[in-house]
């Protein structure tokens, strides 16, 4: 399978003897990229792990924590998880399966409503709740669900968006003409059909709502990460956060181990473009496209309307208080920050792109990327911790960075580990879906290696490679505890601005910070909306919902 | 119109030199400034900046700080040269870096001789530059003054759903816990932490002014808080209702005294510049340093002929309290040796931040 697939690469026909030694180095190369990658994505979490199982049992630590708050913190974090799962299906999966698979009017707005709540970091939802609003419910673990669900909610619409785009309308109809019900289609078609992208929401959505910390400690639930990082903080011991961070790394490392496995086996590769979905469009009655209308502007109050009004309200009325002189440096800040991250993470991707195989032909190259979910996973103060350690003084990491450790790059770095599946899992996903056939047809019209596979991928893979891109930019924005920890001398952003005013009760003074941070998230946000929104011309391939 | 404008002029490469001898100017005027590290858990710079500007004034050399309300320890383990000075809101975390050998000796006769024996390091590591009391603040509406005497007494089912208090993981709460451990014996520190966790209204959560919030909207009736979020609170307009709702009350000023939390500051091992540093440190000890430190966090000065702040002075009146001085339940940092690991496995085992 490698020799077929790398003979793609090949200047010279499959076969000869004389392409062996290409075959090799094409070979080599992948390999190597896949194990740099692999030990990119686990070096955190390895670099933890090595720190901790030495003294594992020291002071009795991780006897306490899982003998004492840990059983209860889980029960906490998976209840708040499956609770924010059901309200990012709810204000995500529905829209996003009714958008791809019914034509009506005010499609575009359903899918604009959907996306809005991306504008807002769920602690800053939260912050703005609890001032605004001082009923018991704003505080509770039902609250902290509500607003993981809705931040999850976009996510949760890209992913379903795409995934009902393709799939096709034939399975459903032939159940149909077997005379099978409607609620039978349900059960045996469409919601086997949806396993994938379900399973891929949910993944998001655990690993959103059980790494945060901001958001439940800010609300008060006492869930595993705000238990981790109490015993962390409290104890200022990065040996003690190295033994507990063992609880979560564990875990999510296995639960990466099983979804790339997954992905790669199970996920359907179905080769039917979304135009041929998109072509056979049903048009959905009135009174339907009014309910799911109606839907989205509900499940749009609490996640966007109410949330932007407060801020924008609050930031009138403070705008006397408000110091204008710090605004463009922190806005240079973040902005100059997030690129580079977006740079970093979008410049993988590609090379991953360029050197990984097309089609279904994964072997194990194809599935080490996948190991950039285990630092999604993992709380961001982890990760933190982890770059804290790592460029410690005298350490190899602070030897190969020089200068360079005492500045914004190892925000940059953890951010672009943290945020790589954003753009890393849309390429592979492409990358599969690209018949190997495109590239070796453009070769047979005398391309060149990268000419072939820039053809071949241009439908694919870019718009794949955008949409993840601009997810990771708004991310780096709203990304709090990363900077927060490793933020070099002189160094401020919107999103730390708006941590020091909500530590001090001071979330209408945050306000302006919070707009300024929504105005540079506004043109990824927008080219989002345009990927997603976009209908293709029935007929026309390739396609690039 | 065109020819005009791209003509060369003799001027024009004369103003594009003068320029550029401005930049290198400028640029080395800035080169020649000296740059003092600043690294803080202070949430950001905002109360420390009237210090630090001073400071600046004074000293020619800029303050450039990295504020971080979390892992300063950590950070200053793993990097302990990167900055010159660290000064924290808690002075046990100074403690727990001078143990671990992250701070060097302050020499500085003029320290010595301003900071009284009892807020200095024995071993001169660190000083406590200024402290606060933490303390119960209690409705007007619901709570008579009469009705409130000592910590311990917040451990009664009088109290039941009635208190409200941040994280019992947080840094002020561990370091009154690990004063109740000191001061009362393990016994009946435990009886009492145990006691407040049974009375709590609500998950512990938030920061004090939001403890002062969930009084002034009934949620509960006391809490336990540091004396200068009043008058924060009071100069705050959108806050000044949550301070109206609430009286002070300095606890067991009968018996032992009230406990304080200390905020304190030291030199790391950086030795470049270590005379900028000291002489920082030399300013926050000084009469000038203090007065400003007074103004600007509320706290009050280590130095006995530095006043309370005004706003202060009436704390307490009620209790018979003059110019804003208390009986305090001195506990030196080295009795709290271990308490604080005691302290957090403590509050893990009585699950205090639960939701209730």
């Amino acid at each position: 399978m490698s020799t077929s697939s790398a003979s793609t690469l090949s200047a010279e026909p499959a076969g000869e003897p004389a392409t062996l030694p290409t075959v090799s180095g094409a070979a080599l190369a992948r390999s190597g990229f896949a194990l740099l990658l692999a030990a990119a994505a686990l070096l955190p979490a390895s670099y933890l792990l090595l720190a901790a199982l030495p003294i594992l049992f020291d002071g009795g630590w991780l006897a306490h924590f899982a003998g004492t708050s840990l059983p209860h913190q889980v029960r906490a974090s998976v209840s708040v998880a499956l609770q924010a799962a059901a309200v990012a299906a709810a204000t995500g999966a529905i829209p996003a399966v009714v958008v791809s698979r019914f034509d009506f009017r005010g499609r575009h707005l359903v899918t604009g409503l959907a996306l809005l709540p991306l504008l807002f970091a769920p602690h800053v939802t939260v912050g703005l709740w609890t001032v605004a609003f001082s009923a018991a419910f704003f505080e509770s673990a039902h609250a902290l669900a509500i607003a993981h669900g809705l931040a999850c909610g976009p996510y949760v619409f890209i992913v379903f968006r795409i995934a009902a785009a393709r799939v096709p309308n034939a399975y459903s109809e032939l159940a149909a003409a077997l005379g099978l019900g409607f609620a039978q289609r349900l059960w045996r078609v469409h919601l086997p059909s949806y396993a994938v992208p379900a399973a891929a929401s949910l993944m998001i959505v655990l690993a959103q709502a059980i790494g945060d910390y901001a958001a439940a400690e800010r609300i008060g639930i006492d869930t595993v990460s705000v238990g981790m990082h109490n015993l962390w903080l409290a104890s200022q011991s990065s040996s003690v956060a190295a033994i507990v961070s063992v609880v979560m790394i564990v875990p999510s490392l296995l639960l990466v181990a099983v979804a790339a496995w997954a992905s790669t086996t199970i996920i359907s590769q179905n080769p039917i473009p979304p135009a041929s979905a998109a072509a056979t469009r049903k048009p959905l009655a009135g009174p339907a496209a009014g309910v799911m209308l109606g839907w989205s502007l509900l499940c749009s109050l609490p996640g966007f309307w109410i949330p932007e009004w407060l801020t924008l309200r609050w930031a009138w009325l403070k705008w006397e208080r408000t110091r204008f002189a710090a605004i463009p440096g922190d806005m240079l800040n973040a902005a100059s920050t997030a690129v580079c991250t977006t740079l970093v993470v979008g410049i993988v991707c590609a090379l991953a792109a360029l050197l990984m195989r097309s089609g279904g032909r994964s072997r194990l190259a194809e599935r080490m990327p996948w190991l950039f979910l285990s630092n999604y996973f993992l709380p961001s103060l982890v990760l933190a911790l982890a770059f804290v350690m790592m460029s410690a003084d005298g350490s190899v990491g602070a030897w190969l960075l020089g200068a360079l450790r005492d500045s914004r790059l190892l925000i940059v770095a953890s951010e672009a580990l943290r945020f790589m599946p954003f753009a890393m899992l849309p390429v592979l996903d492409a990358l599969r879906r690209t018949p190997p056939a495109m590239i070796e047809t453009a070769r047979a019209f005398g391309a060149g290696p990268l000419r072939a596979r820039w053809v071949a991928f241009a439908g694919h893979l870019w718009p794949a490679l955008w949409l993840g891109c601009a997810l990771v930019f708004m991310e780096s924005l709203k990304e709090l505890d990363l900077s927060l920890t490793l933020q070099p001398f002189g160094y401020s952003s919107p999103a730390l601005k708006i941590y020091a005013f909500s530590r001090h009760q001071n979330m209408d003074r945050a306000a302006i910070w919070v707009l300024i941070t929504q105005a540079l998230m506004l043109l990824p946000l927008l080219l989002l909306f345009s990927r997603m929104a976009r209908s293709p011309r029935r007929g026309a391939t390739p396609a690039r919902a | 119109m065109n020819n005009t404008v791209s003509t060369p002029t003799p001027g024009r490469p004369l103003r594009w030199l003068a320029l550029a001898c401005a930049v290198l100017l400028c640029t080395g005027a800035m080169a020649q400034q000296r740059v003092l590290r600043v690294i803080s858990d202070r949430t950001d710079q905002g109360t420390l900046r009237p210090l630090l500007d001073a400071f600046e004034a004074k000293s020619g050399a800029k303050v450039s700080g990295v504020f971080m309300d979390q892992g300063l320890v950590n950070r200053l383990e793993s990097r302990p040269t990167e900055a010159d000075v660290v000064i924290t809101k808690d002075a046990e975390l100074l403690d727990i870096a001078a143990k671990r050998g992250l701070l060097d000796t302050i020499r500085s006769p003029k320290i010595t001789a301003a900071i009284p024996a009892e807020f200095r390091d024995p071993a001169d590591r660190f000083f406590v530059d200024a402290y606060r009391a933490r303390v119960i603040f209690y409705s007007k509406a619901r709570v008579k003054p009469g009705e409130l005497t000592s910590y311990e007494d917040l451990a009664d089912p009088k109290w039941k759903g009635r208190i409200c208090i941040r994280s019992g993981s947080h840094d002020y709460n561990l370091a009154l816990f690990g004063q109740f451990l000191a001061s009362y014996g393990e016994a009946k520190a435990r009886a009492v932490i145990g006691g407040i966790a049974n009375n709590l209204a609500r998950a512990p959560k938030g920061n004090d002014r939001e403890q002062a919030k969930g009084i002034f909207d009934g949620k509960c009736d006391i809490a336990l808080m540091n004396t200068y979020y009043h008058p924060m609170m009071a100069a705050n307009p959108d806050q000044k209702a949550w301070a109206d709702a609430v009286g002070v009350f300095f606890p067991s000023q009968a018996g032992k005294g009230t406990f304080i939390m200390r905020s304190a500051a030291a030199l790391t091992k950086a030795s470049e510049n270590r005379d900028l540093a000291v002489a920082l440190l030399e300013y926050l000890a000084s009469k000038e340093g203090q007065q400003l430190m007074v103004d600007a966090t509320k706290q009050y000065s280590v130095l006995p002929e530095v006043p309370a702040h005004p706003l202060m002075v009436k704390l307490g009146a009620e209790q018979g309290l003059v110019s804003g001085r208390f009986k305090m339940d001195f506990v030196p940092l080295d009795r709290m040796a271990g308490k604080r690991e005691e302290v957090i496995k403590l509050v893990n085992e009585l699950r205090f931040d639960a939701e209730r």
